[in-house]
């Protein structure tokens, strides 16, 4: 059906391609030792986190109607395509798969009721100035989605601001049957405790039942779908961990310092994207450390800053810019550890 | 249950419900019409025409102890082609007879010892030199056979051989390594081995490279793992479970081991058997005598993670050669196949049905997805026995950056598969860094000289 001519054509060849590998698989086989492969490949590794991000979008779906599913639409077409043009630019055999994560969890740090061409403007961001020019999958310095957000709710502060609702009226079939929820307006519990110093009812932060992001409002479904991460050893424990760690500790001892400026621990851990970032951004294995140690600064850097930010500074959410900061020193880090760890080798060498 | 000493490594890999040749499996013999002997450098002792026995001396390099890894023929018959590389013996249909065959030359038992190595000690040239001897009664490797089999019928000539070590040399302690889970069921063996105040038994963990040799002396002296040390050193042997079999047997027969037992597993037609066939037997025959079709199928000799393929069918089976798999190569496309439940198939991570529900792994020589760029997931750093970065050091050697890998300690590679085995993007680490080590040998000879290494 597929002709040799439409896989090699340098345009559409790396969708042909991309196409056939994902409906039909690879019949490639071992050339030298090992003789036998691991079953797992890139496309069940990053299908396995779609999958664990699954019932945080069902969640919103119910949550803020089914102009949800617009949401993830637009970042997919807008996210793929962009992807697609570079594969065909940089004449790749097929696209790769991280593109697909990326744009499934770019929309669910999406406002519910954020404007279509705002999604389309951030995830094109997000992919070509956070990964493509970095060199593509695996070279990329940055989350792309989280780059992505954070170009938005810099560019367009009031878009953003404008756009928080609170869920819908949970019953029956919830958003399943409403295209959108009624536009009442309402702050999510971080910006209500920066302008008022009103703490929300953790149950219902930890329920859902407050503004919040497309993905981000029901802990329960993004713990468990970190948690089966977790076990299935896509992504690594110790990231998600520290930045929880982080977190817990330097909210106790800014909190029992500053009680007025800093919100208590729990507040902090299930408040805002916290959550959802240390689950599924933090354990973004391309732009975190390679080092076990370097795993767990990095991580202990997400906690701490995102409580640093949201206390001292006039943004309301801090861990975007704590995950881009923490992608910042990456490199730093790995560098450090590495060195120190082969100092006496080298000391041998010279 | 014999006392132990629990030994442990960081990394490994456990290769769960794959194929295991278990129970009590009886040697098949295969003798062969016509052998082809490699003599390696050594001065060749015979010529055309001439009548050899099984077990004479055919080549040997002599040095100032008289002999040193000496080749001998692994069948009775007449010498018909003797070239640059090769001697090749005919069975002779007629009878003849022979000189009288002594026995008791002065270096017999010291040829036997050092023909019996495999990749042992390269140059064994003083007895009182060996303060360490090994023996591996580990398998950790998909494909492997348990040490009961082995050792069913072969107690008694293991603990000969074990006894024989000792007594030789003075000096050496012996260490077996073996898992914990066949220690109950070897009782007979180590409870015999217990009497031997020189020797002790190792429990390594049950995890892929337990049996690597160098990993081992690692895990005895508590060292970093490195293969080049390994390489230089002369004051260890190492016995493997099918070389101490052949020593043990040697030295009760009074004759050089000349044959090699070989581990043979066939998917289709279903084989599973360990062969007794003489050295420089050629491939082609046992498997024909195995009715074996190679028709789109591929053998694999020594593992399935370090072996090497077979193309040639004219392969002559040196003492090297450790064990042979046949797997088919067709490898069929399906749909959707990143969705797949995977009942048999194996991962590092948990995301196949195999990981909860115990049903046999399938063997298949397909790489199970296409190549990708690293994404760093970091699986090969965790599974390394060696505690290095792979996915870096490849990033490295790819660059031409031979001394950043070198300082990342690229030379502690011990070349056990793992990192390529595990890798999500299919990359071929193990490969890459098999070359790489050898131009870092040549390239940076000079910045490998006083290395102390980093655990």
């Amino acid at each position: 059906m597929i002709s040799s001519e439409m896989k090699e054509n340098r345009y559409i060849g790396p969708i042909v391609n991309s196409l056939d590998s994902f409906f039909f698989g690879s019949d490639a086989s071992t050339s030298h030792a090992p003789f036998i492969h691991d079953a797992v490949d890139l496309k069940r590794y990053m299908f396995f986190v779609i999958m664990a991000a699954l019932p945080c979008a069902l969640a919103g779906i119910y949550l803020y109607g089914l102009r949800v599913v617009a949401v993830i639409a637009v970042s997919y077409i807008f996210g793929v395509g962009t992807e697609a043009i570079f594969a065909a630019v940089r004449r790749q055999d097929e696209i790769h798969e991280g593109a697909f994560v990326t744009c499934m969890l770019y929309a669910l740090i999406m406002p519910p009721h954020v404007p279509l061409w705002v999604v389309a403007v951030g995830i094109v961001f997000g992919t070509v100035f956070a990964k493509e020019v970095f060199g593509g999958t695996g070279k990329n310095i940055f989350n792309p989605a989280m780059a992505g957000r954070l170009f938005i709710s810099l560019a367009f502060p009031d878009l953003i601001a404008r756009t928080w609702v609170l869920p819908l009226d949970t019953a029956g079939m919830g958003g399943f049957s409403v295209w959108i929820s009624d536009a009442v307006t309402g702050a999510t519990p971080l910006t209500l405790f920066q302008r008022s110093g009103e703490i929300s009812n953790i149950a219902a932060i930890f329920w859902g039942n407050i503004g919040g992001c497309i993905g981000e409002t029901v802990k329960p479904f993004i713990v468990l779908g970190g948690l089966f991460l977790m076990y299935t050893r896509i992504s690594n424990w110790r990231l998600p961990i520290a930045a929880i760690f982080g977190l817990l500790l330097s909210s106790v001892v800014l909190h029992t310092i500053y009680p007025q400026q800093c919100a208590p621990v729990l507040f902090h851990l299930f408040g805002g994207g916290f959550l959802f970032a240390a689950f599924f951004m933090v354990s973004d294995p391309v732009t975190t450390p390679a080092t076990r140690i370097g795993k767990w600064i990095c991580g202990v850097m997400v906690g701490m800053l995102t409580v640093l930010i949201r206390t001292f500074t006039g943004y309301v959410e801090g861990v975007m810019f704590a995950v881009i900061i923490a992608n910042i020193f990456t490199p730093l880090i790995d560098y450090i550890i590495l060195s120190m760890r082969y100092r006496t080798a080298r000391r041998g060498v010279r | 249950m014999a006392k132990y000493k629990t030994l442990s490594f960081k990394g490994g890999y456990r290769f769960k419900r794959f194929l295991c040749l278990d129970g009590e499996i009886s040697l098949q013999r295969f003798e062969p019409k016509s052998v082809s002997i490699a003599f390696g450098n050594m001065a060749v002792q015979v010529r055309q025409g001439h009548f050899v026995r099984k077990g004479d001396r055919i080549a040997s390099k002599s040095n100032s102890d008289g002999n040193d890894f000496p080749v001998f023929a692994s069948m009775t018959g007449r010498v018909t082609v003797v070239n640059d590389e090769r001697v090749e013996i005919c069975k002779e249909i007629s009878t003849h007879i022979l000189d009288s065959y002594s026995t008791k030359t002065n270096h017999m038992r010291e040829n036997i010892l050092y023909s019996a190595f495999l990749g042992g000690v390269s140059q064994v040239t003083n007895v009182d030199e060996i303060s360490h001897i090994v023996i591996s009664a580990v398998h950790t490797q998909p494909v492997a056979v348990a040490l009961n089999t082995w050792l069913h019928d072969n107690t008694r000539v293991c603990v000969d051989a074990i006894t024989f070590l000792s007594d030789c040399y003075t000096n050496s302690h012996i260490t077996i390594c073996c898992l914990k889970r066949d220690l109950q069921r070897i009782e007979e063996f180590t409870s015999l081995c217990s009497l031997n105040d020189k020797c002790s038994i190792a429990v390594v963990p049950p995890k892929y490279p337990s049996e690597n040799r160098f990993l081992q002396w690692s895990m005895i002296t508590g060292q970093p793992v490195s293969a080049i040390d390994g390489m230089a050193a002369s004051e260890r042997m190492f016995f493997d479970m099918p070389s101490l079999i052949l020593f043990g047997r040697a030295l009760c027969q009074h004759q050089p081991p000349t044959d090699i037992l070989l581990p043979v597993y066939c998917a289709d037609p279903e084989i599973r058997t360990i062969m007794q066939v003489p050295v420089g037997t050629c491939l082609k025959d046992l498997l024909s005598f195995l009715q074996i079709d190679t028709q789109g199928k591929r053998i694999i000799a020594g593992g399935l993670l370090t072996g090497d393929e077979i193309t040639d069918s004219s392969y002559m089976l040196t003492r090297s050669t450790t064990s042979l798999t046949i797997v088919p190569e067709t490898i069929k496309r399906s749909f959707m196949w990143f969705l797949r439940p995977g009942r048999d198939l194996d991962s590092y991570t948990k995301s196949f049905a195999a990981s909860v529900i115990p049903v046999a792994k399938k063997l298949t020589t397909g790489t199970q997805g296409s190549l990708r760029a690293c994404i760093n997931c970091g699986y090969c750093a965790e599974v390394c026995p060696a505690g290095l970065y792979p996915h870096l050091l490849y990033n490295d050697v790819t660059h031409d950056l031979l001394e950043e890998a070198l300082e990342k300690q690229i030379d502690r590679c011990i070349d056990c598969g793992l990192c390529s085995y595990v890798c999500p993007s299919k990359i071929p680490l193990a490969t890459t860094l098999r070359e790489a080590k050898k131009s870092v040998y040549t390239e940076c000879a000079h910045l490998m000289h006083n290395r102390d290494y980093a655990i």
